[in-house]
């Protein structure tokens, strides 16, 4: 075996042996962009739609804090963009507020000043619908995905369910978190579990979808759990009712209809 | 050694397995949360009717020898925004305030019709028109919004020191209006014609004299620059004054932090002429404002603004009406700028700050210091208001500093401590 002719042998056999065996696992492991899609069609229908989001805060277990909001989504043909707007339903003191997203194209309209006010994407994170970005985002535009395997996660419900981890990294300008971890269950597609960090890698938001019904076509969370990573007795459920496909005019998707749109 | 390092890595693994148990179990934990289905909660109603009551009392300290005051206020305010159709809407908003003790010429009973009108707009949004009393605002800036033209006398009722509160009180003005969206911006045009010359400060007036005084066109359009950046150009055209250009703009600089600016030059009334009751001196000049909003991960909110007023009393022309016509003539002028919403000086700074969920959830603090850069006094504002869903709890005070000769060391009411109620249906 340490014949000098046979070691350049060997070596290259084993060479091509490990080159053929990493191509065989390329080839077997999936396209984890083309998964992140997916489970992004999964969580958002494809055509315009309106569904009322249901906000509500516990802190160390008890209910502290609700909110309802009414989200108007579509997905704008000339960017690409996923834009949203929504309107503040409850409490009554924020009744009436609106608030436009479109990347990080931001404002925030008050019926009552009249006024439409560009804001900032850390500004919006410390509003009422700071955890909106969690459900209604467009994760393949943003984030670039590699695939992390396949591992046995919990689910929402805590079941366990066979799932490929995608691991995120932001890739556009428009991504509000450096980097994110989605676990997408392996037959259905379906998003189960995703983890959003910061630059340092410090976990800032953990979040569950569940509570899977047929909504506008197929089955989509109607419910998603987000956990605090800093302080893990915050916690919001964030629940979707009332989905309907409808039209929404581009037109709405710009600050200065924000004066005249009234909802339903 | 190894020993040693054995121990270290056991350590360090058990510390790791317990992190992972203590989030694992903090995630079923929140798992097994539950909402309280018919409690805080409340599905979309539709309803296009808002409605709130504040009551306010408080102490207010003042000078120039007067002794303390009380003051209360009561406020009921309504707005209905009614869909006739998908593409015809009409909008009523009334307030109405009792404000004790009344500036000298003001009632203290004022009802205020801010807006009644009724709009059309096409199936996709694109060209709407309105008619009737609207209220029309622009510009990005907090204290001061040069390029707001309709903000002349639209405050009827200063019910507020915070300059968001007082935009909410503020008379529309009586106008058609028009407007056509494109897919990056629009064009719009607004014409106010003149109904009637005097303010009125009757109770029940629907007090045209204030917004609709003369003849007023605006043409204005907006646009984008990207997502980051948008702009809005304006003409706009005072019969009895002149034209007016102008320009704002907002930007997205980072994650956190907004800039902002305003402009408008041309001519106009200057304040004095106006405040004095004497023949408008019309003189070609400007006013503007560069500002910048940041907002940190602890979700404290911070704006700073550099204001600037070509229309306002430079520092010797205000000596001088000082030495020469006393202080009846500063007060005049005070409350003429307070109704135009402008600012007093050439030149002045604003800093507001908001930090909500302050020591406590729902506990919000918010404060603001207005700076007169030429006869450096200020004025401070702060409040903390804690939120329930239906109300409110606020706690304010603010305060005057400056010489006696300055623009904010004149002021009657020197400190005012006030609490605050609102209720909201």
């Amino acid at each position: 075996m340490n014949s000098p002719i046979l070691r350049p042998v060997l070596q290259r056999a084993a060479i091509l042996l490990l080159g053929l065996l990493s191509a065989a696992l390329v080839q077997s492991a999936p396209d984890a962009q083309a998964l992140l899609a997916a489970s992004d069609a999964v969580r958002n229908p494809a055509q315009p739609f309106r569904v009322t989001v249901t906000l509500t805060d516990f802190d160390k277990g008890r209910q502290v804090d609700a909110s309802t909001l009414t989200s108007y989504a579509r997905t704008m043909e000339a960017s690409g963009q996923f834009a949203t707007l929504v309107r503040f339903v409850d409490p009554p003191r924020d009744a009436g507020k609106l608030m436009l997203k479109s990347g990080k194209d931001l404002w925030f309209f008050d019926p009552a000043t009249k006024s439409s006010v560009r804001i900032s994407p850390q500004q919006r994170l410390m509003g009422e619908a700071a955890n909106g970005d969690v459900i209604t985002v467009n994760f393949a535009r943003d984030y670039k995905a590699t695939y992390g395997g396949e591992e046995v996660v919990k689910d929402g419900e805590r079941k366990d369910r066979k799932a490929h981890k995608l691991l995120l990294a932001a890739s556009s300008d428009d991504a509000t978190y450096t980097a994110a971890e989605l676990w997408v269950d392996v037959d259905t597609r379906r998003p189960i579990k995703a983890r959003f960090l910061a630059d340092s890698g410090q976990l800032l938001k953990t979040a569950y979808y569940r509570r899977y019904q047929p909504q506008l076509g197929m089955e989509r969370p109607t419910e998603t759990v987000i956990i605090d990573g800093l302080n893990p007795q915050q916690v919001t459920i964030v629940r979707l009712s009332d989905f309907l496909a409808r039209n929404v005019p581009a037109n709405w998707m710009q600050r200065d209809f924000l004066s005249r749109f009234q909802g339903e | 050694m190894a020993i040693r390092r054995a121990f270290i890595v056991a350590v360090l693994g058990l510390g790791f397995a317990a992190l992972s148990y203590s989030a694992s179990a903090a995630d079923d934990d929140a798992l097994d949360l539950k909402v309280d289905e018919p409690g805080l909660t409340r599905a979309p109603s539709g309803k296009s009717i808002r409605i709130f009551g504040e009551l306010a009392a408080g102490r207010m300290s003042q000078r120039y020898g007067l002794p303390d005051v009380t003051t209360r206020r009561a406020s009921l305010d309504f707005t209905w925004d009614l869909k006739l159709s998908s593409q015809w809407r009409a909008l009523l908003s009334d307030r109405l305030d009792d404000v004790h003790p009344v500036d000298s010429g003001n009632r203290s009973t004022l009802n205020s019709l801010r807006e009644g009108f009724v709009g059309w707009q096409s199936e996709d949004a694109r060209l709407s028109i309105d008619v009737g009393r609207a209220n029309v605002r622009f510009g990005p800036a907090y204290g001061f919004n040069p390029t707001d033209y309709f903000r002349d006398g639209a405050s009827r009722a200063v019910t507020s020191s915070d300059p968001l509160a007082l935009r909410e009180n503020r008379l529309g003005t009586v106008m058609v209006r028009g407007q056509q969206l494109g897919a990056n911006g629009g064009l719009g045009v607004a014409f106010a014609p003149k109904l009637q010359d005097e303010p009125s400060q009757g109770s029940m007036s629907l007090d045209l004299g204030s917004t609709n005084h003369t003849d007023r066109i605006l043409l204005h359009l907006s646009t984008q620059f990207g997502e980051k950046t948008s702009v809005q150009a304006f003409a706009f055209n005072d019969r009895r004054k002149g034209t007016q250009l102008g320009a704002n703009g907002s930007v997205l600089v980072g994650d956190a932090a907004v800039g902002f600016f305003e402009w408008s030059g041309g001519r106009d009334a200057t304040l004095l002429s106006e405040a004095l009751d004497l023949t408008p001196s019309i003189v070609t000049r400007h006013r503007a404002v560069i500002g910048l909003t940041y907002t940190t991960t602890s979700r404290l909110a911070l704006t700073a603004e550099a204001e600037y007023n070509g229309f306002a009393l430079s520092q010797d022309e205000w000596r001088r009406l000082a030495a020469t016509e006393g202080q009846h003539a500063l007060d005049a002028y005070l409350y003429h700028v307070q109704r135009r919403q402008d600012i007093a000086s050439r030149r002045a700074l604003m800093l507001y700050a908001t930090q909500r969920d302050a020591i406590l959830k729902n506990l919000e603090l918010k404060g603001m210091l207005r700076h007169n850069l030429d006869d450096q006094s200020h004025f401070a504002w702060v409040e903390a208001r804690y939120h329930w869903p239906r109300a409110d709890v606020a706690l304010q005070w603010q305060g005057n500093f400056g010489k006696a000769s300055s623009e904010y060391g004149s002021v009657r009411g020197q400190r005012l401590l006030q609490l605050l109620v609102a209720v909201y249906y």
